[in-house]
């Protein structure tokens, strides 16, 4: 609950931004370089002087988009496939799970690099290769579910009366692989948290001016001897952050579990 | 045993022709062409020509792939643009840093994730398990290189025990290579140490209450020898299988904390190459670590039927 | 003219199902190469018919595969040999959709109602599902048809848009029979449909197949290893043993004067009904 919470608290953040942020996140001030929190700058200012509390509240609403737009091109194409591979089997399983198999075994950092080789660094691009990286993720559960589904009565059921296999797809195979994939999205949210901060640090992530916190980290590290408390609070706001996905993931777990033990399954 | 083993070789085989595919096929998901793009702004239309040849974009696709991959066996792997040198010759220089942060920090996930899952998994809930819990959330939780410039914080700048950047090749001075490799591998094997050690804990904590265990303890044997020996070897395979998993996560870790520290490694000349879009490096470095990765998941699988004979026949 | 038999059965020229020769064999064990390495015949040359508007029990021990049976008649696994006519229909020659189609007029009742009904889907969804695909019909009739059906099988009606959990065993196999008689069927194969049923919820559902019978005139295959419950009900009774059928008579005939070892020793193990008679 606390973590819904936090998350709650965070998108309205994203959405007022505008309104609650102390200064402008772009005004530098060339004489307030690296300054200590202040009353006027409470968490002190970046090498440009800006107000490092303005550009973090600026960064929250790009800092949790990111991690969506991921999952959700992870979800579409992983899903679909998952589903196709686990009903209907054959060459097409095994082929997919071979090329799932192939980018499981690049860690995700490089993936996402590569593609930011090839189409050129921009957030959404970022994004779309973070989610190519995910789909095989959302594959692997998905299709893992659809082989014991598959198996179920009611399938069976559902085949007797006559339904069609898309229909059988979309009507009972679906909504009982919706816990699972609730679930996992929840632990690639926080895992696309965390790569968009890395990508994000070698300046191939979300583009300045655009603020996230990882590109807030990023900047803080360049003046990491002269004020390290900088890097301090965008890492703290990043690690919550992730918790609160990994908590909500886990609170979804076991409602989840116990709606199953009530429905017999 | 052999059948297993020749089992397992044949599924490890046809990804390594996958990801080899997948690799070559990256430059033809780049925008535009790839050969402009690749030769770099300005370049003149003879120097793209060249691009074009070198790369065999004029050719068939297959006879393409053939071409880069029979390369790539016997080792050439190609010109990168932007350095304008051989890619084997640049790895090759580079490899050192990298292996050593990987097998160090791969080390310290493995000695310190068991022993830390071990005791806190041998009593849980105790005071050890409960702070030990605490710490693994928030190390799974926080980012690696956050974790790193925390480390340099406290380590090197307040403490003064480490150099904040920079390497030492261990042919140079072996005592020397270690102080500087302290700081990073530990910074890289933090998700790991959290990771192992969670899976440690919760192997240990069931194999604790299984009978053999207690009727050891009822017998006198002493509780340490218990543990190594029976424990070791019943959570064995799920330790196994975990640490091996992390060779992956080491590996990209790897590559950001080497930019971190300012370390010439694989990491940093592939952050330049993706800069520079230089596709060649790119190519051969995911190829590279991508059969890592797989050779050890072979060797993980393929040491499960040593260890447990039950899965040899399955 | 061929002659009306004793259970008042009106055409006995053109049955409602005919199986033929059905075999199947399923592979247990596979060698290194994937090639079958150990076989399980599960039907062997198994051939009957269902009479319109006639019970026909298939009675059989565990292992002796009258649910693989009911599987092969209803193409949930294809068969190995043989044939099945449905209406006059060959099932095993028809293309997906073709099937799809005319599965409509063979529905079944599964053993476990806490398994066969989807934990996901409304009561409305579950039993109306068949004459959405079937009737294509609109989803504001649905309602009503839904509500009709529910009430035909003793069901309160206003449970269009409860769960399947929400309800007892007993009640769930009258969903699942509604759900089944949505399609409008001819036939009906009840697998063991009440043996995982209390006593007295098993007394209701069998009357209300026996009512639905009456009044739908369906034919109906029920699959059971309880000759207990045969007696009751059954027209005729055809025996399985070992995957094959052994035995097939009128229903008294075979409990007064059975003709295979088999058949006697199940009727020995019936608890009192079988051995007062």
């Amino acid at each position: 609950m606390v973590a819904l919470g936090l998350l709650a608290l965070l998108l309205l953040v994203a959405l007022v931004a505008d309104w609650i942020m102390p200064h402008d996140p772009n005004a530098q001030d060339l004489l307030g370089q690296n300054a200590p929190p202040s009353a006027t700058h409470p968490l002190g200012t970046d090498d440009l002087g800006r107000d490092i509390l303005s550009r973090l509240i600026d960064g929250t609403g790009v800092t949790l988009l990111a991690p969506f737009i991921a999952v959700g091109v992870g979800v579409l194409i992983g899903l679909p496939v998952g589903m196709l591979a686990g009903y209907f089997r054959g060459i097409f399983d095994w082929l997919s799970t071979r090329v799932a198999d192939a980018l499981f075994a690049v860690p995700g950092i490089l993936l996402a690099m590569a593609i930011v080789a090839i189409r050129g660094p921009s957030t959404v691009n970022v994004m779309i290769g973070v989610g190519v990286l995910f789909a095989p993720r959302v594959f692997r559960v998905i299709r893992a579910e659809v082989l014991a589904i598959r198996q179920a009565t009611f399938v069976d059921a559902a085949r007797t009366i006559g339904a069609s296999p898309m229909r059988i797809l979309r009507n009972n195979i679906l909504p009982n692989t919706a816990g699972t994939l609730i679930v996992q999205c929840t632990v690639l949210l926080g895992m696309g948290v965390l790569i968009e901060a890395a990508l994000s640090f070698f300046g191939i992530g979300v583009q300045p001016p655009q603020a996230s916190w990882g590109v807030v980290l990023r900047r803080s590290f360049d003046s990491l001897t002269e004020a390290p408390m900088q890097s301090i609070y965008p890492g703290i706001a990043i690690t919550l952050l992730v918790l609160a996905f990994m908590y909500v993931g886990d609170g979804i777990r076991e409602s989840i579990g116990k709606e199953h033990r009530e429905a017999g399954w | 045993m052999l059948r297993y083993t020749i089992d397992k070789l044949l599924t490890a085989f046809p990804l390594l022709v996958l990801v080899a595919l997948g690799t070559f096929g990256l430059v033809f998901l780049m925008p535009g062409d790839a050969a402009v793009t690749i030769a770099g702004e300005g370049a003149s239309a003879a120097q793209i020509q060249t691009v074009r040849q070198d790369l065999g974009l004029d050719q068939p696709v297959l006879v393409q792939f053939w071409d880069w991959f029979q390369g790539v066996l016997v080792g050439d792997f190609g010109t990168s643009y932007s350095y304008n040198a051989s890619v084997s010759y640049l790895i090759t220089q580079r490899i050192e840093v990298t292996v050593s942060l990987v097998v160090v920090g791969l080390l310290f996930a493995s000695v310190a994730g068991t022993v830390i899952g071990l005791f806190a998994g041998l009593n849980p809930g105790g005071p050890f398990d409960r702070v030990t819990t605490l710490l693994v959330t928030l190390g799974l939780a926080a980012p690696t290189y956050w974790i790193a410039i925390v480390f340099i914080i406290v380590f090197s700048l307040q403490l003064g025990w480490f150099d904040a950047t920079g390497y030492v090749s261990i042919t140079e001075s072996p005592g020397g290579w270690l102080h500087s490799i302290l700081l990073p591998a530990a910074a890289v094997s933090v998700t790991s140490i959290a990771d192992v050690s969670r899976q440690v804990r919760a192997t240990a904590s069931g194999v604790k209450d299984l009978d053999f265990v207690r009727t050891g303890r009822a017998l006198g044997i002493p509780r340490s020898g218990i543990l190594v020996r029976h424990i070791g070897r019943n959570s064995g395979v799920a330790t196994i299988t975990i640490i091996g998993l992390q060779v992956e996560r080491l590996i990209g870790a790897a590559v950001v904390i080497e930019m971190l520290f300012a370390m010439p490694g694989f990491g940093t000349l592939l952050v330049n190459a993706v800069l520079n879009q230089d596709l060649p490096v790119i190519q051969i470095s995911v190829l590279l670590i991508a059969s890592v990765v797989i050779l050890t998941n072979l060797a993980v699988d393929i040491s499960y039927g040593l260890i447990n004979p039950k899965i040899r026949t399955g | 003219m061929p002659e009306s038999d004793i259970s008042g059965v009106q055409d006995v020229t053109s049955p409602r199902v005919v199986a033929e020769n059905l075999t199947k064999v399923f592979v247990t064990k596979r060698n290194a190469f994937g090639l079958p390495a150990r076989r399980l015949t599960a039907v062997r040359g198994v051939s009957f018919e269902l009479r319109q508007g006639e019970i026909y029990a298939l009675v059989g021990g565990s292992g002796s595969g009258k649910s693989t049976v009911a599987r092969l008649l209803t193409r949930l696994e294809k068969s190995d040999t043989g044939r099945v006519l449905v209406n006059g229909t060959d099932w095993t020659l028809l293309r997906r959709s073709a099937l799809q189609k005319q599965r409509r007029a063979m529905q079944m009742v599964f053993q476990n109602p806490y398994a066969s009904l989807d934990p996901t889907s409304m009561v409305v969804h579950l039993v109306g599902e068949p004459m959405i695909i079937h009737e294509k019909l609109a989803r504001r009739d649905l309602d009503a048809r839904v509500r009709a059906l529910l009430d035909d099988v003793g069901l309160p009606s206003d449970s269009l848009h409860k769960y399947p959990h929400e309800f007892s065993g007993g009640q769930r196999q009258r969903l699942a029979i509604a759900r089944a008689l949505a399609a409008d069927p001819d036939v009906i194969i009840a697998d063991e449909a009440v043996s995982a049923l209390d006593v007295s919820s098993q007394a209701k559902v069998l009357n209300l197949l026996l009512r639905l019978r009456r009044e739908r005139s369906l034919t109906i295959l029920f699959i059971t290893h309880d000759l207990g419950v045969v007696r009751q009900v059954a027209d005729r009774i055809g025996v399985l043993s070992e995957g094959e059928l052994v035995e097939e008579a009128q229903a008294d005939a075979l409990f007064d004067e059975p003709t295979h070892e088999y058949t006697r020793t199940l009727l020995r193990s019936v608890p009192i009904m079988g051995r007062w008679r």
